[in-house]
């Protein structure tokens, strides 16, 4: 019996399918805003009437040569009536001969088609963000200007495929480093900072002052921290989606500072006369100051998930690793047996795990007792960025000079392998 | 467009939003896919707005669009390279057995995965989802016989090999 005649009732199988697809959740109305969506017909339309004006432009020339070429056989066929023949005849073709007769093959003053944005053959990656385990950005570089173009692709498909994205339209060195926390809000920054919000269809550059060192979005709030050389760092925020920044008043002049988010808390960590942990709650309103680990004259970097927040102090001689699980008020150090440099680069996993990336060696998964757990080697080569999404996938951008990969981990960090963005 | 017809559309697609997303998902198996479907399909029914008017169902337009959109998607797909393993679904759902489907479902081809969603989702006749397919009949009966009878292999072979696992490490 043909099982779709069954009643479902009679078959598990049938009964089941609908129940898990009637359980497809539900998403917020406004997952897909309208005015993105009147942006994207107005260019839809405004691309038809270029394709239509083009192939009745295309229509006309093929028009003409061939009445062109019918007029040449009328010559070349009919007898020399030279007094009443044109030598050099101008077709004129009829209006029917246009298959689009409805439209005038003149050039009009229609906008042009928006440009199709391709991702480079050589692109390099350079950063990764991600709001999903299976949708993120990449931010590279490649194609013919001095240093390579900036470039950005985009995944749904955990890097299955890739869609071309516009970059802003910057300089290329002004830019390191990309978020988005949806997909139609993000920032591109580095020396300049740039947002938009409509997934990259239009960019607006933001004046902060100073490069943006590091900026976090979360919760409705994006988060930049700026410097000027010989200042203290400030730090803006803004609703994610529009720019309206306003600076944060800190309650310390801090210097060498980093910013993480857990969830919609944000942990400050900068050196005064100590290296200060900071912490707000409440939309930076009030800061609640701890003392952190760090050496207050060297940096510390400090990477967050849900459940625990890592932070890595430069020592002068090997980086220290700590780690927080309640939320940055108080750290424990890393008991690591392995020497590893200040530039090493932590990505927090969950509460007991992180993976360090060690430059020109490669990933180590460790956990919070010390214990190094896989080693993944990448030889020569710098990690420039690694974090997790979940707690089994996570991204690491490893810069090798005049090439530069990113990796994927879909176990935790244990085996890491080259995602090709293309 | 003047302001009626805008304020026409824009009514139409903020009572429909949330119905054409869940539709998407179910369809695309995750969340930012349909959300793309959903945009996409969207603006090109704004493009023919007064012409999708004239025929009286704006909401079958569009639905359609997500599923026509969906499979050209996956054609387009299987072009290009293919870069890491399976990809994950952004949902899934408590019931051990319940994900074990919803993963097979994505497993499926996106043909016979829409097929299944028109007829079990949907809740359409095969003559309907003939018809939203650009398809026949026969090939709707063909396509879900498919999906199905796969859904059945893979789901019994899971089983299976629980079975196995149990009584090795019993």
């Amino acid at each position: 019996m043909d099982q779709l005649t069954r009643h479902p009732d009679d078959d598990p199988l049938l009964r089941d399918l609908r129940r898990v697809l009637r359980s497809t959740p539900g998403h917020p109305g406004d997952w897909v805003r309208l005015d993105d969506v009147h942006r994207g017909a107005s260019a839809l339309r405004r691309r038809r009437q270029a394709m239509v004006a083009l192939s009745g432009a295309v229509a006309l020339v093929a028009a003409g040569v061939v009445g062109a070429a019918a007029l040449n056989r009328q010559r070349e066929t009919r007898p020399p009536v030279t007094s009443t023949v044109s030598p050099t005849p101008t077709p004129t073709p009829s209006p029917t001969s246009s298959p689009t007769p409805s439209t005038s093959p003149t050039p009009q003053p229609s906008p042009s088609p928006s440009p199709t944005v391709a991702l480079p053959a050589d692109f390099r990656p350079l950063a990764f963000t991600a709001t999903g385990s299976s949708t993120f950005w990449v931010l590279g570089r490649g194609g013919s200007c001095a240093g390579g173009c900036l470039a950005l692709a985009r995944t749904t498909d955990a890097g299955r495929t890739f869609t071309a994205v516009a970059p802003p339209d910057a300089d290329p060195g002004s830019i390191s480093d990309v978020r988005f926390v949806d997909r139609r809000d993000g920032w591109a920054f580095g020396t300049a900072l740039w947002s938009t919000h409509d997934g990259g269809v239009r960019w607006t550059q933001v004046t902060l002052g100073g490069d943006v060192a590091r900026l976090e979005a979360g919760a409705g709030t994006v988060w930049a921290l700026t410097r000027t050389a010989g200042q203290p760092d400030t730090l803006w925020r803004s609703p994610t989606d529009r720019d309206d920044w306003t600076r944060v008043s800190l309650p310390a002049d801090l210097v060498k500072t980093d910013l993480a988010l857990q969830g919609g808390h944000l942990v400050v960590h900068g050196d005064t006369d100590a290296a200060d942990v900071l912490l707000t709650s409440d939309d930076a309103v009030t800061f609640v100051r701890h003392a952190g680990p760090c050496d207050p004259a060297l940096d510390g970097r400090l990477s967050a998930v849900a459940q625990s927040v890592w932070l890595t102090c430069a020592t002068g001689t090997m980086a220290g690793v700590h780690v927080s699980t309640d939320g940055g008020a108080s750290f424990r150090r890393v008991d690591l047996r392995i020497g590893l440099p200040n530039s090493v680069q932590a990505g927090a996993r969950d509460a007991g795990h992180a993976v360090l990336g060690e430059p020109q060696t490669g990933l180590l998964l460790v956990d919070a007792t010390g214990r190094v757990l896989a080693t993944t080697p990448f030889g020569a080569g710098d990690v420039t960025s690694v974090g997790f999404t979940t707690p089994d996938v996570g991204y690491a951008v490893v810069d090798e000079g005049t090439t530069s990969r990113l990796l994927r981990t879909t176990d935790g960090g244990l085996h890491w392998s080259e995602v090709t963005v293309r | 467009m003047d302001e009626t017809t805008r304020q026409a559309f824009d009514t139409f697609a903020r009572s429909r939003m949330r119905e054409l997303l869940r539709f998407a998902h179910a369809l695309s198996g995750h969340p930012d896919t349909a959300a793309d479907l959903v945009q996409d399909a969207l603006e090109r029914t704004l493009a023919a707005w007064p012409r999708v008017l004239r025929k009286d169902d704006p909401e079958g337009y569009v639905r359609r669009i997500i599923v026509n959109r969906y499979v050209s998607r996956w054609r387009s797909v299987r072009r290009e390279r293919l870069v890491a393993d399976v990809p994950e679904a952004g949902y899934e759902p408590a019931e051990p057995h319940d994900a074990q489907l919803w993963a097979e479902l994505a497993r499926l081809a996106p043909r016979q995965r829409a097929t299944l969603v028109l007829r079990f989702y949907e809740d359409l006749s095969e003559a309907q989802t003939a018809a939203v397919l650009g398809c026949s009949v026969g090939t709707v009966k063909s396509q879900s016989a498919k999906a199905l009878a796969r859904l059945r292999g893979q789901l019994a072979m899971a089983s299976v090999g629980q079975e196995s696992e149990t009584t090795w490490t019993s």
